[in-house]
Order: structure tokens, then C-alpha cells, then sequence
């Protein structure tokens, strides 16, 4: 007993150490940052503006609308409305396509080359296409999103069934297991690990895609605000759409992992 | 033996291949000086040969674009002109102006030939304006037969070729980017009506993609400029508004350097200047050779213009001359005053950086070059 409370305090120490040590590292990170712009003042702020320029504009950004016509939340939610909407329409076709392509050869012979022309084009490429084919409302922009997440779905799924370990399907058949049955009961369940990463991936993979998606007939979104600035000489507001970039993914990653947690944790339990 | 042999032959074809690719770069690179043209005599051409090869060129990076601005730049640079002032000249282009302002706010080029964008790294100090290079005509609004825009025209006092009404405009959705030209171009337009950028829309598109989901059907207008502003009259689209009707503000593409740059190198801003004009001059001296020029160094650089679009180019925009500036009504730097004050309505330009825009203007490279005396415009012209 006294062992066991013994370990759980050496690992809590350890755990608070690391958290210190990425502690240290971050306000050193910050600290040089500040040192080589507003500390010293050797880049003027217009090139590379200094870290408390920049929360300054991250917190101001909140209420204020210049330069980009919009504030902070208001392109932030343009842009997670994009992105959930390709993110749920990527996940939505990117998986059972992935499951099919595993499970059925011949459908992996009809549709991998097709999949393997797409895969390597860069969401932005698509950009003249998608307007042609859906406008330039939400749909297109969604579309481009799509595009990145569902080629990383697509794999992951695809690689996390084909995982399934040939004694495992031929136990299922012989205790006589339909087909059906041994994809949903033996190799899904297989794949969920693969699968949640693929979740993760793609979710990164959807957040990368939004500079490229609002470069697409925008009008607000987190892309179009870096767009906006990059011209403008407001290198602080494109750090402030970088930080909310990075906030807003980890979050939703975050969210994901609880998720991850549950489902694998329930499967687990189950085997 | 075989496989050594083999290995002899594939080493001796990569490098005749690579001997080839140099030999093809340096033919290419001395082109220009063989080339002559009017008013370059052999023995400058010598001359500056000479000067090339003894290495005593001045390095400078220029940046520009592949429109109107950038031409003068590539036929100053073609025929030598740069080399004839010493200098050894780096052309970049750039898609549009705002890369163009972060490589030159980065350091990464010293002097550039620029659109609108331009008035950004004035207000913020970071450039000074040298030169106005060419007019920007050509640029409007545009609309499909059967838009309620066109229902009525001449509405504005002084404006008859100018459609619209308040009420046919509010709502209208226009396409074309934002913090350019076109933005400048549907804002003012709209305020003639007396309505604000919330009664409409503005979707931010480049020009090119702009006009391909115009003609796909979207969008109620398109702000555009050439070509696409001439591909769009070819397609059937109506001006409800020219550009000059809209802002009545003279426009001007123009010349940039870098501050420090300039302190730092005022005989190569100097020399850099002297040659862009000398193009400039010959290129307004001769339409037919201007028109060749321009549509064999768009198309290269991927802009699609023909015979007819590029005539109506010629006749739309000037190149800025010395018998230009030297006109009772010409007024230096008056487009970029105008555009500075418009966009502090949205905050692309601060209130207090405003100052810095007529600080900017730096003519005594112009005339210390033609000897002359420029009118510089202020902030009180645009009243």
C-alpha cells in the first residue's frame, strides 16, 4: 500500500517537473522573442512585432474590426464553420470508403488509382475547380477542406483494417461468421486506433487547409485575416490568426482525445 | 569492364548536359546586349559590355509585377539600359502587389515597380515614392445584361455614363479583391449613392478567379481591371461604373525604395530611375513596338493577351514621361494621397500614419535626372 502511494508521488513529481521544464522552456522562447524585437528594438514592429504587441492586438482584435472588416470570434467562427463542415463531410465519406477499399480487393483495384491521382494535390490547386463545380459559397470552400481530410481518413482507416491479423478473421470464419460479421466485429474493432488517429490527423490536416480554403472568395475566416494582413504591414495581426489557429486546434484535438479515450477505453473493457 | 564503361559514358552525358544548360544560360544572358536597338549605339553597347566585364556593376534587387508597371522594368533590362548606369539589375515578379510588400518590408528587394499596394509601405514608412510609372485606366465595374443596375443611368450629377440607383445597388454582391483597386473602385462608387460598404457585399477573390466565377454565374458585379476588365466587355458584361468615374482620382502605378536603401544608395536609386524612364520613353514613343513588347512578355509570364486587349491597354494607360510631369496639371503622388485617405475607413490605414504618405514623396531623383520642377500634391488637393 505504502509502495503503490510511494510510486503515484514519484510519478507526480516527475510529471510536475516536466510541466516545469515546458514552462521554462516557453518563457524562454518568449523572452528571446522580446529581447531581439521590443527588448532591443532591432526589428522595427512593422516586420517582426514583439510579443507584447502582439497580445495586445490578440485581445484588441476581440472588439476591434481593422484592418480586416471583422473581429477575432466573428472569423473564427467563419473559419470553424468551414472547417467542421469539410472535417464532417471528409470523416462521413473517407471512412467507409477506407473500410471498403481494406475489406473488398476488387473495389480496391477499381477505386486506388483514382484515390492515388487526388491524393498528392494540395488543396489550393483545387481552388479554380471548386468554383466551378460549387460556387463560391460555404460548399467550395468546405470542399477544399474536405479534399485534405478525407485523404487522411481515407489511409488511416484503410491501413488500420488491412491490420486485421489473418488468424483473427479465420477464427471468425470458422466459427461461422459471415463476411459482414467478421468486418464489424473483428476488424473494425481492429482499426479503431488507427481510425481515431486518422480522426486526429485529419483534424490537423482540416486546420493546415483553411489558409488555402478562404483564399476562395472570402470574406472573413482566420485564412482571409492572414490573407489581408500580409499586405497590409500587420505582422502582428497574422501572429494573432496563428495563435488562434494553434489554440482552436488543440482544443478541437483535445476534444478528440477525450473522445479517442472513451471509445478505445469502452472497446477494451469489452475484450 | 561493361558496367565500368557504362558508368564512363552515363558521368560524360551528364556533364556535356550540364556544359550545354550553362552555355544555353550565358547565350540567353548576352541576348540583350547583341539585340541594339534605336538609340543604343555600338560603342556604347562596348562600353557597357566593358563595364559588365570588369565586374564594377552596382547589385540591386528589384522587384514588379508581369502588368503594365513591370514592362518598362523587363525592356530596361533587356536592351541594358540598368548596365549603361552601372548597375546589375535582379528582376523578381510577383503575383500581386502584397508579396511584393513583404519582400520589400523583409529587406529582400531594394527598389519595386508597384500598383495600389504601394500606399501601404508609405503609410507605415517603410518606403519612399520615387516615380509614378503609367495611368491606370481600363479598370471598372461591371454587370450582366439585365441587372437592375442597369435600369438606370445618369442618376449622379456629372457622372451620365454611370449606372445605378441606391436602391438597385444595395444588396448587390460584388466580386474582386479586397485592398486593391477594386476595393477602392466599389466603395466609392457606392458612396455616390449615398451607401455604405454594410449595404452591400464584397467577396475578396483575385482578379483572375473573380472573372472565371463571374462568368460561372456568380456574384452581382465585378470590379475589375485589364485584362480582365476587357475580356469582360468581349463576354457581353456592362460598366455600370469606369474607375475614374467612380473615385475621380488620378491613379498612378509607381516606384518604390526602400528608405534605408535609398539613404544608403542615392546613386543607384538615381541610376535605377534614369533607366526605368529612358524604357518608359521608348516604349510611349512607339505604340507597335510598346504592343509586341508587352503581349510576348505577358505571355510568358502567363497573362493572356491578345492584339485587340493589349491596343485597348495602350490606349487606356500611359507611361509617365517627363513632358507628362512636367504639365501644369499633373500633381505627384495626388492617387496615393486619395487611396491613403480612403482606406482609413476600415483601418487598413492608420489615422496617424497618414502623414508619412506625403513624407514619402522623394522627386529629387526625377529632377535632378531632367532638371525639372514637379508639383507635389497635399492632403488638401483632395478637397
Amino acid at each position: 500500500m505504502n509502495e503503490d502511494i510511494s510510486i503515484d508521488s514519484v510519478q507526480k513529481r516527475e510529471k510536475s517537473g516536466y510541466i516545469i521544464i515546458s514552462l521554462i522552456s516557453l518563457v524562454i522562447g518568449i523572452f528571446l522573442w522580446w529581447l531581439f524585437t521590443e527588448g532591443l528594438g532591432t526589428i522595427s514592429h512593422k516586420i517582426m512585432p514583439g510579443p507584447i504587441r502582439v497580445f495586445q492586438s490578440f485581445f484588441s482584435k476581440f472588439y476591434v474590426s481593422a484592418p480586416d472588416g471583422a473581429t477575432l470570434l466573428q472569423h473564427l467562427g467563419s473559419s470553424l464553420q468551414i472547417t467542421l463542415l469539410g472535417y464532417v463531410i471528409g470523416v462521413a465519406i473517407g471512412i467507409p470508403l477506407g473500410i471498403v477499399m481494406a475489406w473488398y480487393p476488387k473495389f480496391d483495384l477499381f477505386a486506388r488509382p483514382v484515390f492515388d491521382l487526388l491524393r498528392p494535390i494540395p488543396g489550393i490547386a483545387w481552388i479554380p475547380v471548386m468554383i466551378v463545380l460549387f460556387g463560391i459559397g460555404l460548399l467550395s470552400k468546405g470542399m477544399v477542406v474536405f479534399l485534405s481530410v478525407f485523404v487522411a481518413i481515407t489511409i488511416n482507416t484503410y491501413t488500420g483494417i488491412q491490420q486485421t491479423k489473418s488468424v483473427h478473421k479465420w477464427v471468425s470464419h470458422t466459427f461461422g461468421a459471415s463476411n459482414i460479421y467478421t468486418l464489424f466485429h473483428v476488424a473494425i474493432p481492429t482499426a479503431l486506433p488507427m481510425l481515431m488517429t486518422g480522426l486526429r490527423v485529419a483534424l490537423g490536416a482540416a486546420w493546415t487547409t483553411i489558409i488555402a480554403a478562404e483564399l476562395l472568395a472570402s470574406t472573413k475566416g482566420i485564412g482571409f485575416m492572414i490573407q489581408q494582413s500580409r499586405g497590409l504591414f500587420r505582422p502582428d495581426i497574422i501572429i494573432v490568426g496563428m495563435i488562434a489557429i494553434g489554440i482552436t486546434g488543440s482544443v478541437l484535438g483535445w476534444l478528440l482525445g477525450l473522445l479517442e479515450k472513451r471509445v478505445l477505453k469502452g472497446r477494451l473493457s469489452k475484450e | 569492364m561493361k558496367k565500368t564503361t557504362m558508368k564512363l559514358f552515363s558521368l560524360l552525358i551528364v556533364v556535356i548536359m550540364v556544359c550545354s544548360v550553362f552555355i544555353g544560360c550565358t547565350a540567353k544572358e548576352e541576348a540583350p546586349k547583341d539585340d541594339g536597338e534605336a538609340g543604343t549605339s555600338d560603342s556604347v553597347d562596348n562600353a557597357v559590355q566593358d563595364k559588365a566585364s570588369s565586374g564594377d556593376l552596382t547589385k540591386i534587387r528589384v522587384g514588379t509585377q508581369p502588368t503594365t508597371i513591370g514592362v518598362p522594368a523587363q525592356y530596361a533590362l533587356e536592351k541594358g539600359y540598368f548596365k549603361e548606369e552601372g548597375l546589375d539589375v535582379d528582376l523578381v515578379l510577383f503575383p500581386t502587389g502584397a508579396p511584393l510588400n513583404e519582400a520589400i518590408a523583409a529587406g529582400e528587394l531594394d527598389v519595386a515597380a508597384n500598383g495600389l499596394a504601394s500606399v501601404f509601405p508609405l503609410a507605415n514608412g517603410v518606403c519612399e515614392w520615387i516615380g509614378e510609372a503609367n495611368t491606370t485606366g481600363g479598370m471598372g465595374i461591371y454587370v450582366r445584361e439585365g441587372s437592375p443596375i442597369l435600369e438606370n443611368k445618369g442618376e449622379i450629377e456629372g457622372k451620365p455614363d454611370m449606372y445605378g440607383t441606391a436602391e438597385s445597388i444595395k444588396g448587390t454582391t460584388f466580386l474582386g479583391p479586397i485592398g486593391t483597386s477594386a476595393q477602392f473602385n466599389v466603395m466609392r462608387y457606392i458612396q455616390h449613392f449615398g451607401l455604405s460598404d454594410a449595404d452591400i457585399e464584397q467577396i475578396h477573390m483575385d482578379h483572375g478567379q473573380a472573372y472565371q466565377a463571374y462568368v460561372a454565374g456568380e456574384g452581382d458585379a465585378l470590379a475589375t481591371s485589364p485584362p480582365f476588365s476587357y475580356d469582360a466587355e468581349d463576354s457581353g458584361f456592362i460598366m455600370a461604373a469606369s474607375f475614374e468615374d467612380a473615385t475621380e482620382s488620378p491613379l498612378f502605378d509607381g516606384l518604390l525604395a526602400r528608405k534605408d536603401y535609398s539613404a544608403d544608395n542615392p546613386e543607384s536609386v538615381k541610376a535605377f530611375v534614369k533607366a526605368y524612364y529612358r524604357a518608359c520613353e521608348d516604349l510611349m514613343s512607339d505604340p507597335e513596338m510598346r504592343k509586341e513588347y508587352s503581349i510576348d512578355w505577358f505571355t510568358k509570364n502567363g497573362r493572356e493577351y491578345n492584339e485587340e486587349t493589349m491596343l485597348k491597354e495602350i490606349e487606356d494607360r500611359d507611361y509617365v514621361t517627363q513632358s507628362m510631369m512636367e504639365s501644369e496639371d499633373y500633381s505627384y503622388g495626388l492617387g496615393m494621397l486619395a487611396i491613403a485617405d480612403f482606406y482609413t475607413f476600415d483601418g487598413k490605414v492608420e489615422e496617424a500614419d497618414l502623414p508619412n504618405v506625403p513624407e514619402s514623396f522623394n522627386v529629387s531623383y526625377i529632377e535632378d535626372i531632367m532638371d525639372i520642377k514637379i508639383n507635389i500634391a497635399t492632403y488638401d488637393d483632395l478637397k
